[in-house]
């Protein structure tokens, strides 16, 4: 049995930004609308959203469902088939995710600046110096 | 040279983000430029370098 997990505390503020990380991870396909369903293999328990990842566009993740982003007040909240998540796409998706679209922040804030960006890593931090 | 500082904790995908280098509330109008690319902050806070009055240029003159 699987169900999808959605992550209100974890939103995407900017729908562009979200879009240029899924890119980052591979999911270049994307389909956008409003309250779109969801297709996943358990079809009782049906979810709708407004960016969508179908599994038919990325067949090489052998998804059980597709990644859906809906639309909140408060930004785009993930909505992910559970068994997806423990199988396919890793437990921590959501977080890999967050930290390209902090990443791709960073170059639009350099970009809109016409600063130049600077990356390190240390350990688990990653710090980006947009200058400017 | 004035810096935005993103620290990305890639364990919980959180971002601290810090501006660096500009004095008073000049800070305000990248703070506002950096709302409008990552929405608005689960925090706010002024550092202590927001405090700080840029100083008036003195002007020199001549004694006339």
């Amino acid at each position: 049995m699987s169900k999808y997990m959605s992550f209100e505390s974890q939103s995407f503020a900017n729908g562009e930004l979200l879009l240029e990380a899924l890119s980052d991870l591979g999911f270049t396909t994307v389909t956008q609308g409003k309250d779109l369903p969801l297709d996943g293999w358990d079809k009782r328990n049906t979810r709708t959203a407004d960016i969508i990842i179908r599994r038919r566009d990325v067949k090489t993740h052998h998804l059980l469902a597709d990644i859906g982003f809906q639309k909140t007040p408060s930004g785009y909240v993930a909505v992910v088939d559970d068994m997806d998540l423990d199988y396919r796409l890793g437990k921590n998706f959501v977080v890999r995710l967050q930290n390209h679209y902090h990443e791709a922040a960073a170059r639009r804030m350099a970009k809109k600046l016409g600063g130049t960006l600077i990356k390190e890593r240390i350990g688990k931090t990653v710090k980006i110096r947009v200058k400017f | 040279m004035p810096e935005i500082e993103f620290t990305i904790d890639t364990e919980t995908g959180n971002c601290e983000t810090k501006i660096n280098g500009i004095q008073g509330p000049a800070c305000e109008q990248t703070a506002r430029q950096l709302k409008q690319v990552l929405g608005n902050p689960t925090t706010d806070r002024k550092t202590a370098e927001f405090h700080v009055r840029p100083r008036p240029k003195r002007r020199v003159g001549s004694n006339e």
